[in-house]
């Protein structure tokens, strides 16, 4: 009889303190993780929108207090790669905030643009203090 | 380690990143730009040879650069030797001009 693969984990949750140098940690594992489930095209994106999302979670939602906790998940579905963060701040408006690439002289306001440009789907909770970002895995019409 | 290292030549700075250019680099990264600005610096080319990821906050320290150096000398900032993946984000930030930006 032959002896069935062990199935791939698909899914990797982490709880993380609110500290940049805890992203950069995540960060190196997701690689590792989309490297090993032949997603090599897929690190430079999903490490982009992570990035965002954790630094959000961070800096506006935690207000950079680094006892405070991030959730954060990474999904890889067969056809999508599904990202969570979430903050234990007092959330903000989605539908209000301004999405659109800033002035170039601007140094900050990019993350939300970079949501729009990297993911194929976009929601938070009603709170707000919970992203959810998806990407196709092979990447459709985004860079 | 600081996340990059400065090599001075004169007037211009060559910044060499050891690695991405992240919200964990940048809080050392801005006094010693600063520090570089106030040294009548001229011109500054940040290199991303070994880097595979910018974010929006790195984004952020690089255009702060390109303001405080032109309003203050009118200095030459270009990043330079960047891989396709960033070329294209900072051509979708509409910054690749206003950066100098050039590919590997």
């Amino acid at each position: 009889m032959r002896k069935r693969k062990p199935a791939q984990q698909r899914s990797l949750a982490r709880e993380l303190f609110s500290e940049p140098v805890e992203v950069d940690s995540f960060c190196r594992e997701v690689r590792e993780f989309l490297l090993e489930r032949g997603l090599s095209a897929e690190i430079f994106p999903v490490e982009l929108l992570l990035r965002e999302s954790l630094n959000n979670a961070i800096f506006h939602g935690n207000r950079g207090d680094c006892r405070k906790k991030i959730q954060v998940e990474i999904n890889i579905g067969r056809k999508w790669i599904k990202l969570r963060v979430s903050d234990e701040g007092l959330g903000f408006s989605y539908r209000k905030a301004r999405k659109t690439v800033p002035d170039e002289d601007s140094t900050c306001a990019r993350g939300l643009a970079i949501f729009s440009l990297y993911a194929h789907r976009v929601s938070f909770n009603a709170k707000g203090n919970q992203v959810s970002l998806w990407r196709t895995r092979t990447g459709d019409s985004k860079p | 380690m600081n996340g990059f290292e400065l090599k001075r030549d004169g007037k211009k700075i060559d910044v060499v990143f050891e690695g991405d250019l992240t919200a964990s680099v940048v809080p050392e990264l801005r006094p010693a730009l600063q520090k570089a600005l106030e040294e009548g610096v001229l011109e500054v080319d940040f290199d991303f040879s070994n880097t595979t990821v910018i974010d929006s906050t790195g984004i952020g320290v690089l255009i702060a650069a390109y303001n405080s150096f032109m309003a203050k000398s009118g200095a030459a900032v270009r990043v330079v030797r960047v891989s396709d993946d960033i070329f294209r984000l900072l051509q979708s930030m509409r910054l690749e001009k206003r950066l100098c930006v050039t590919k590997r």
